[in-house]
């Protein structure tokens, strides 16, 4: 099969980074060109099979520039068991009388208060609680945000005493792998990461902080920029950066 | 605003973002399923595309509309969009291949079967036995991290880490086979 120039866009269109101008050039284009239309093709198959595809719905919609504030659930083989479990467990969690557990944004940046981030202790065997101001070290974290600054990209990690860096979003699992910061929804509803996330941490004190960027941004770019301000802000033009501040019980 | 045309419709006429906005999410669904009466796969995507493309840039279009059943108005436009597609599509590209080609109406369970000897394929090839698991519960039937961790009895961190390997693979195996 030859590989046709347009095929990125074809990708970037399936992983939800495709603009506008690039979606009609590509839709455009697909009609008069088989290898394009094979891969679309073979990107319909994967996009039933791997949850973490966008569905049609938001596809289409990104690349209208529009925003699809509602999720379509349309997979290969889901039960109506798995939706009203997962019901279930956004209901547990986003319920509306949760309050903040002490994020606000910091000075440096742009300010919107609308913007944040909600963290949750996972101890095992119990249902998540909001965190006000101590996680149990062992315990999964968990996390849902509220997008107010409609920004498109959102990074939560962790720093102790000791200048250690925990990343919870993105997940960074593998050295090799250099993951950037992930795609969020542009309103403001209450949103939950959908995993949560256990870390060893060696502290006593955890800042939690969150980024919410305009456009993505590496770990590695992060970590450098730690480096080089380990205190305050850090320098991301049009960031929201919400810290807050726990106690590691042990 | 002309006589009888409601704040809605004038709206509507005039662009309005919130309105068009509502009008994909209203009937996005109601239009893919006219448009997959006469295509299917990436054509039914492209002209469902272009159907609420030429709504929110074409204002000549928008004015067709003067009231009334705005979604059979708007099925009706899809419909047109699909018929003129594949009127283009067969003059333009006499010489199509297979893969190219508009789908016919068993297309569907073609690409149902496509799907099932694609899963097939890749748990028999290449797919190691130890992810195995995670491929059943989190790629077929589509559990949630929580739900599957708890069937797998592994933590949630380890479940997204082979969820990570099972995703590189299988997109490697689908993108990569042959057409």
């Amino acid at each position: 099969m030859t590989t046709c120039t347009e095929r990125s866009r074809i990708d970037a269109h399936f992983e939800g980074e495709i603009s506008p101008d690039a979606e009609r050039a590509m839709r455009m284009h697909l009609p008069t060109c088989a290898a394009c239309q094979a891969r679309y093709e073979r990107w319909l198959v994967l996009s039933r099979l791997d949850p973490a595809i966008p569905s049609a719905k938001a596809r289409l919609a990104r690349g209208l520039g529009l925003e699809d504030r509602r999720s379509v659930v349309h997979r290969f083989g889901v039960t109506a068991a798995t939706i009203l479990a997962a019901a279930a467990v956004l209901l547990l969690w986003l319920h509306p009388g949760a309050q903040s557990p002490g994020f606000a944004a910091r000075g440096g940046v742009a300010r919107a208060a609308s913007s944040r981030v909600f963290v949750y202790d996972v101890h095992p065997g119990k249902p998540p609680v909001l965190a006000p101001d101590s996680v149990t070290r062992g315990d999964e974290l968990a996390f849902a945000y509220e997008n107010g600054a409609a920004k498109s990209h959102l990074m939560i990690f962790g720093v102790d005493e000791h200048h250690h860096v925990y990343w919870f979003f993105p997940a960074w699992v593998s050295e090799s792998d250099n993951p950037i910061a992930i795609p969020i929804e542009h309103d403001d509803q209450r949103h939950e990461l959908p995993e949560a996330v256990r870390h060893d941490f060696d502290g006593s004190h955890l800042e939690i902080r969150s980024l919410f960027l305009d456009a993505p941004v590496n770990v590695s770019q992060v970590e450098a920029m730690l480096r080089e301000h380990p205190v305050g802000p850090l320098p991301i033009p049009g960031a929201v950066e919400m810290p807050a501040s726990f106690v590691v019980v042990p | 605003m002309p006589v009888g045309v409601t704040p809605w419709v004038a709206d509507f006429h005039a662009g309005d973002r919130g309105v068009l906005e509502q009008c994909y999410r209203d009937h996005h669904r109601a239009v893919v399923s006219a448009v997959g009466r006469m295509l299917k796969g990436a054509d039914a995507e492209t002209v469902t595309h272009e159907v609420f493309y030429r709504l929110l840039s074409n204002p000549r279009l928008r004015d067709n509309f003067q009231g009334g059943n705005f979604e059979a108005w708007l099925l009706q436009v899809a419909t047109n969009a699909a018929r003129d597609y594949l009127r283009r599509y067969r003059r333009e590209q006499p010489e199509a291949t297979d893969a190219a080609a508009p789908h016919d109406a068993s297309s569907e369970d073609a690409s149902e079967a496509d799907a099932k000897m694609t899963v097939g394929r890749f748990q028999r090839d290449c797919l190691p036995p130890d992810l195995a698991g995670v491929f059943d519960a989190r790629f077929l039937r589509q559990l949630s991290q929580r739900e599957a961790a708890r069937e797998l009895g592994v933590p949630r961190t380890t479940l997204v880490y082979q969820e990570q390997r099972v995703r590189a693979l299988l997109k490697d195996f689908v993108l990569g086979a042959p057409p």
